[in-house]
């Protein structure tokens, strides 16, 4: 479907922005996916006007209580408000979920397109790193540099990027191989265009969608890697709410209050779920090679 | 009924499906096995003499026998409390440095090891002394022979006329076989070593548990059940599901705000185990980083601690505990027999006022980290927030609980929590957190002296020492008082609370005595499974 759409509007060569906006917003399921995203996001920025409660008040007086007209979630273990929690970690986890694919695509493109472009023995040095980082899952190498930097709001970040530039980087050199053979990179190197303008003017800008098209279906990985690391007990550090370690302080009261894990995993799946319609919309869109 | 090949199939279906589900094996024989189900990885040790995880205390429990113990379900508070066990009778001498024992006859040991003698116990002691893991509580130990094979003498260099609890009643003191170590081997026996108790060994899997028998040649009652396991279930939910299920009849709470309630209402019939005080949970200041060498932060920190909140939110478990005794222990405190200025009572804004006085008008931001163990972590998140009240933010990071161990006796943490069970003999506290002996160094060679109390402020030693040397149990109560109360001056350390240890049991199983206070670990002898 998404082929014989691409193929209709061909002709007018419409920008690229035209094409997410008719993918963001053509199809149901997109749409509903960019709305519920939209809220998310919504509700992370405004965290302290829509939060009910303090979110680590403590009040031992109504510990584990159910939902009620006072707290709309229930209290947790510690008599804390589960919607407030919930709503203080939309904004953890939709920062990692941003920054970390952002810092990502930054530095993996700048790594792919030097080894891409340069080759030799930078494109080999590189390659290997990549290749080497490359040998182990996101998440396991996500917990293997958390477990050595410790938990903390910059760590994280530093280790979700860290678990993502090799994809990024693979990515990057292997479109800047080929951008670099086109007539027109050519004639740059032949009127003597410095090696950085030719980098930053002909190559970047041309190797851009797939990066994109990565970028935006990482977002779901890295709110997913957080909730992992923060369950495991290396992200996001308590009492700081995070959707990960609400499910894993409510599993100690699984049988006092199911709302914390009820309404977390709730959260996670939703917004995973929409960053994953919304990324593989745009990837569609935007990336040549998948288009059927 | 005819059957179909359609409902055959469906059987064999449903049959394989629930195959799969049940983990532990289907309950063949009702009666026959309690189950217990403990709160870590699998079981590390079974040789007493070894200082290993609570856990693996159970089993021992079971598996080995002092020369005398309190009665089942207590601590013995006073020497009078003693009950034979190995020993038939024991007299000390009038200045309570030479202890005789008189040994019980024909007692048995397991794996047809022969006779216990007085060989054996002389073997146990040295072991105790000599290559144990906790050296330190048999320092005061000077000889231990034997006169004749029914008959041990132990000889100390101080008085001390709490021996029986201190030492005696210790685990690293069960009395061991000599000759079945010597045939085993220092390998197996980390494993498996050989007792004398109601139970013995049949299994050590490292993955899942020990699996325990009654032993036929005990020398007292058989044990009531014929097996026993003792299994290990770190998950917490996974634990409390075993219960509710009936896969286990007995588990290791899950010692965290809330959870006895949330229990109850998912089984009113359950019955909870609880040892009075149990743990002691104490705060360590490491008096070597700042800001925690000022005590006036320390006041301020002691000021900002809810003890009664503290207590509250781990009801029924919880208790208050003021100094390093709880106070219905031996030099143990209640809040107003403190005089005035050392009670640090609950007040925000006097805590808020000394941090103001101690350079730190806008509050100050520290680091430490915790273990992720329910009854440390939910008591720190609850200290987390009293002090965020007062402007103090505590950075902690919440880590497994052996790495957490193991950092804090390198000397790595700052503001240190600390939960253990003690007898009510307050000097072996003092010993292990107070004394100079006792400092915690940067190699781990040290001992669980965290606030480095003693060297950074000298002074307790003597003291402790005079408690060493006191002849007369009054005499040594007031000595303990007196370094409680010289502990509330400089503030290396306070209490935090109590916390009991708690197992929930199926009301099908009968202990046969009440818990009412002592280790973390309780016989299982006179326990019954009732069929249903």
């Amino acid at each position: 479907m998404i082929a014989e759409e691409t193929a209709r509007v061909l002709p007018a060569e419409p920008s690229a922005l035209e094409k997410v906006r008719k993918i963001l917003f053509g199809r149901l399921d997109t749409m509903l996916a960019t709305g519920i995203i939209v809220v998310f996001v919504l509700i992370a920025v405004l965290a302290p006007f829509l939060a009910p409660y303090d979110p680590l008040a403590q009040s031992i007086l109504k510990i584990n209580r159910l939902p009620s007209s006072e707290n709309w979630l229930g209290t947790d273990q510690f008599g804390r408000d589960v919607l407030s929690r919930l709503i203080y970690g939309s904004r953890n986890s939709l920062l990692f979920g941003f920054i970390s694919p952002v810092l990502a695509a930054i530095f993996g493109t700048l790594l792919g397109v030097i080894a891409g472009y340069f080759g030799g023995i930078i494109d080999r040095l590189i390659s290997r790193v990549i290749d080497l980082l490359l040998a182990f899952p996101e998440l396991l190498l996500a917990i293997l540099i958390a477990a050595v930097l410790g938990g903390g709001f910059w760590n994280i970040i530093a280790v979700i990027t860290v678990a993502f530039i090799p994809g990024f980087a693979r990515v990057a050199r292997a479109q800047t191989l080929s951008v670099k053979q086109e007539p027109y990179v050519e004639a740059a190197i032949a009127v003597g265009v410095r090696t950085p303008i030719i980098i930053v003017r002909h190559i970047i800008p041309n190797i851009m969608a797939p990066i994109v098209a990565l970028m935006t279906l990482w977002v779901a990985s890295a709110i997913r890697i957080e909730a992992s690391l923060s369950f495991l007990g290396i992200g996001t550090r308590a009492p700081n709410p995070s959707w990960g370690n609400i499910i894993r302080d409510g599993l100690n009261s699984l049988f006092g209050s199911p709302w914390p894990i009820i309404g977390a995993g709730v959260a996670i799946t939703l917004v995973v779920l929409s960053f994953n319609l919304v990324g593989d919309a745009i990837r569609d869109a935007l990336d040549p090679s998948t288009a059927r | 009924m005819a059957m179909n090949r359609r409902h055959f199939l469906e059987l064999g279906v449903a049959t394989s499906a629930l195959a799969m589900v049940g983990g532990l094996p289907a309950r063949a024989q009702e009666g026959d096995t309690i189950r217990i189900a403990l709160s870590a990885s699998g079981p590390r040790a079974l040789d007493p003499n070894i200082i290993t995880q609570g856990p693996d205390n159970w089993a021992m429990e079971q598996m080995f026998e002092p020369l005398v113990r309190p009665p089942d379900g207590q601590f013995g508070t006073t020497p009078d409390d003693f009950e034979p066990a190995l020993a038939t009778s024991w007299e000390s001498s009038d200045d309570a440095k030479v202890w005789t024992f008189h040994l019980r006859e024909g007692v048995q040991f397991h794996g047809g090891y022969g006779t216990m003698t007085a060989d054996d116990v002389i073997y146990s002691f040295e072991r105790a002394r000599f290559v144990g893991g906790r050296k330190t509580l048999y320092a005061n130990v000077a000889d231990v022979s034997a006169p004749d094979p029914a008959t041990v003498v132990v000889t100390l260099n101080d008085p001390d006329p709490l021996f029986l609890g201190s030492s005696v009643y210790s685990p690293q003191a069960f009395v061991v076989s000599r000759k079945a170590h010597e045939e085993i081997g220092e390998e197996a026996w980390a494993t498996g070593a050989v007792g004398t108790g109601p139970y013995q060994l049949d299994r050590f899997d490292a993955e899942s548990g020990v699996y325990l028998s009654a032993f036929p040649d005990y020398w007292d009652e058989a044990a009531r059940t014929p097996k026993l396991e003792v299994l290990y279930i770190a998950d917490t939910t996974a634990r409390t599901l075993a219960l509710l299920s009936g896969n286990v009849d007995m588990i290791e709470a899950v010692r965290s705000p809330g959870w006895v309630d949330s229990m109850l209402q998912r089984d009113p019939s359950l019955l909870f185990d609880m040892t009075v005080p149990g743990s002691f949970n104490t705060l360590h200041f490491n008096l070597t980083r700042a800001p925690f060498d000022n005590l006036l932060v320390r006041k301020a920190i002691a000021h900002a601690i809810d003890r009664e909140a503290v207590a509250q939110a781990m009801a029924p478990m919880g208790g208050v505990m003021y100094g390093l005794e709880p106070p219905d222990f031996p030099a143990g405190f209640d809040i107003e027999e403190y005089p005035e200025d050392l009670r640090y009572e609950y007040d925000p804004d006097k805590a808020r006022a000394l941090l103001a006085e101690a350079g730190y008008p806008d509050g100050l931001t520290f680091s430490n980290y915790i273990s992720q163990r329910e009854d440390y972590s939910s008591s720190m998140l609850i200290v987390q927030e009293l002090l965020r009240a007062v402007g103090i933010t505590m950075n902690m990071q919440i880590i497994d609980h052996t790495a957490f161990h193991a950092d804090n006796r390198t000397d790595k943490n700052t503001l240190i929590m600390h939960a253990s069970s003690y007898p009510p003999i307050p000097l072996q506290l003092y010993l292990d957190y107070l004394s100079t002996a006792s400092e915690v160094k940067a190699d781990g060679t040290g001992g669980s002296n965290y606030s480095h109390y003693g060297v950074a402020i000298p002074g307790v030693d003597d003291l402790i020492a005079k408690a060493g040397a006191a002849t007369s149990f009054d005499d040594y109560l007031a000595i303990c008082e007196q370094i409680d109360l010289q502990v509330r001056r400089d503030l290396p350390v306070m209490g935090l609370g109590t916390l009991s240890y708690t197992i929930a049991r199926s009301p099908r199983v009968d202990l046969g005595y009440e818990v009412k206070s002592g280790y973390a670990r309780w016989r299982l002898h006179k326990a019954t499974l009732a069929t249903l």
